[in-house]
């Protein structure tokens, strides 16, 4: 009778050092778990971030945008002609941008001076998915050069990148 | 005590100092872990600001004759205090249309989006605080954190330049 207290005594030892053994895996997989997804939340941020700067860095160099005068490419700079005609051109054509730009708006504003020329924005390109939670702006300075007189006026391209 | 107990409490003291040992390593690398900073925020903000000061300069001014934003710096700067171009809405010499017509745009840019910023033009490019000798400066009180700048040098009559520094401060 009392060999089989002292076994029961030691079974119940190693059951609660099991016990013990478990919850503390259990603590540090929550944990674990925790890390990992604000990390991650923190990567996907970032993939977002640098997904905007691809698209507006893309949008700017594309040949249909951008300012050139005899076959040289002016950076940071688009043409306001090609802008009026791109709005069309990239709208009704925006499966063949997909590949480049995916899910996002792409607007060009005109911000200064005030000549009354020229629209206040043109919107480029704008694939919605069917579902999203946001879309924060980027912004990017660029130059719009006014073919007809020869001037360059201050605009922002705005990216925002469905989410 | 007999040579069980001791082998047990030895057992014991190896759990607690490898549960330690743990406990430190996820204190000094998860917990206490510096945040790290986004590439892509603090590329697009660098971005942003060379744009700036890239696309302002290069602005022609129909009101000026259709003069460069730039040639208004340097005139505002080589006939201070008023400058010598003379341009309309608002009448005035280059110095006032500038602070006039630089802080529409900065209007329009900055503070519709919300950003901070701070705008200096100043002939010394380590004087980037926004002091009496700068020609022009625009500052946005809230720029308390860390900033991300460009600067931009200007010619003027030999052997000064002209520097013009943007700030943008890093939002939350």
């Amino acid at each position: 009778m009392r060999i089989r207290k002292k076994g029961q005594i030691q079974m119940m030892e190693t059951i609660v050092v099991l016990f013990i053994f478990f919850i503390i895996v259990i603590l540090g997989l929550v944990f674990y778990t925790r890390i990992a997804k604000s990390s991650l939340a923190e990567k996907l941020d970032q993939y977002e971030e640098l997904s905007k700067i691809q698209v507006a860095q893309i949008a700017s160099s594309l040949p249909e945008l951008q300012c050139s005068q005899d076959n040289i490419v002016k950076s940071n700079c688009v043409d306001l002609l090609k802008v009026e005609a791109a709005t069309t051109v990239m709208s009704n054509n925006a499966a063949d941008y997909f590949d480049l730009f995916a899910f996002s708006r792409i607007t060009i504003y005109y911000i200064y001076p005030r000549t009354g020329n020229w629209p206040d924005e043109w919107e480029i390109y704008n694939v919605q998915p069917d579902d999203w939670d946001s879309k924060l702006p980027s912004y990017f300075p660029i130059s719009l050069f006014d073919p007809f007189t020869q001037n360059y006026y201050f605009g922002v391209m705005v990216v925002e990148v469905y989410k | 005590m007999n040579k069980k107990s001791q082998m047990e409490l030895m057992g014991l003291a190896i759990v607690v100092v490898l549960l330690s040992l743990v406990f430190l390593f996820v204190v000094r690398f998860v917990i206490l872990r510096p945040p790290s900073e986004p590439i892509g925020k603090e590329f697009a903000e660098s971005e942003m600001a060379a744009n700036f000061l890239n696309a302002m300069m290069e602005t022609n001014n129909p009101d000026c004759s259709d003069i460069k934003m730039s040639t208004l710096f340097q005139d505002c700067a080589n006939n201070p205090p008023d400058g010598r171009i003379r341009c309309s809405n608002p009448d005035a010499y280059s110095c006032f249309y500038l602070r006039n017509k630089l802080g529409e745009l900065f209007g329009s840019t900055f503070n519709s989006w919300n950003i901070n910023y701070n705008f200096y033009a100043s002939f010394d490019p380590n004087d980037i605080e926004g002091t009496s000798k700068d020609i022009l400066t625009f500052d946005d009180d809230d720029c308390t954190g860390n900033r991300r700048m460009k600067q931009q040098p200007l010619p003027l009559n030999p052997p000064n330049t002209l520097y013009l520094s943007l700030f943008i401060c890093e939002g939350d």
